[in-house]
């Protein structure tokens, strides 16, 4: 377990490192889908496969289509990057504050445990669709996706229906300004 | 529990071995005697008419973005199809503001003439 987890957080690493440096933008596209799914490969760590297959089908499928054709549109050929800028030194100085989070926080408690994810109790124990404590047991009888579509359904009803806003927001915006542009 | 995963991971194993092995073996043992017209890109066997590397057409951009965004939109119906019996009318309903709100969308999209391919 701990193994398959450092060899899935090495890959993710070394594929991450493959997108800020690649030349070409192509490569860097490429190397992003060895990093999501390795992410998706985390998920299942967490024992939450239905996340892992979400995973996969959105972000190494749809998105990462979406970016090669958006490569394919704006400059097939490639990026020149100047050495060290700005940009460089704000995005360092971001990796260096959201890794020393990371540590803060698993510090605190909010940790990886192998017996699932633990949070706070709010809901009752007996109700499965009004808990926020998830053993993995429990969450494997009850089944997976039923645990994940029972929180999203009604604890997170609203976010799950402003989602809809948001995709509809999006499939307005992604037509309205490529109609105005091919004009 | 993750144990039930090693035939997939298997799986994947022969498949890389079989690649790269595949590559190695064309290397090693196939006969080369390589000519300008070998090293042209092979498309379907029409001759090429200017570079590849140019700007493609913003309609694929239009495509993989409704791609996406219809993609999302199944990927909730999974987990609400598997308690869909528990939740009852209350289901039906949300699930129903759901499609009908990226309904408007795909009206919108195919009033706009962003289905078809120009």
């Amino acid at each position: 377990m701990t193994v398959l987890f450092a060899v899935v957080i090495a890959l993710a690493a070394v594929s991450s490192l493959g997108v800020v440096f690649s030349r070409q933008t192509i490569y860097s596209a490429l190397s992003l889908v060895l990093t999501v799914s390795m992410l998706a490969v985390l998920f299942l760590l967490l024992n939450a496969q239905f996340l892992f297959a979400v995973q996969l089908i959105i972000y190494a499928g749809a998105v990462m289509v979406l970016f090669v054709f958006i490569v394919a549109l704006l400059s097939p050929d490639a990026e020149d990057r100047p050495a060290l800028d700005l940009r460089a030194v704000i995005g360092i100085t971001g990796v260096v504050v959201v890794t020393a989070l990371v540590f803060i926080a698993a510090r605190n408690g909010i940790t990886y445990s192998t017996n699932g994810f633990h949070g706070t109790v709010v809901g009752t124990a007996s109700d499965p669709y009004h808990t926020f404590n998830f053993p993995q047991d429990a969450v494997n009888n009850a089944g997976n996706v039923q645990t994940v579509a029972g929180q999203l359904f009604t604890n997170y009803l609203l976010p799950f229906e402003i989602t809809s806003m948001l995709l509809l927001v999006a499939a307005i915006g992604a037509v309205y300004l490529t109609r105005r542009s091919s004009r | 529990m993750l144990s039930g995963y090693a035939p997939i991971l298997f799986f994947f194993g022969i498949c890389a071995a079989f690649a790269v092995l595949a590559q190695f073996l064309n290397a090693a043992l196939g006969p080369k005697r390589p000519s300008p017209t070998k090293d042209l890109p092979y498309e379907s066997g029409i001759v090429p008419r200017e570079s590849a590397r140019r700007r493609f057409s913003v309609s694929f951009y239009v495509t993989a973005m409704l791609f996406i965004i219809f993609d999302v939109e199944s990927i909730f119906l999974f987990p609400w199809a598997t308690i869909v019996r528990e939740l009852k009318v209350f289901g039906i309903v949300e699930m129903g503001i759901f499609i009908a709100t990226l309904l408007v969308g795909l009206l919108y999209v195919w009033r706009k003439g962003a289905l078809r391919w120009d």
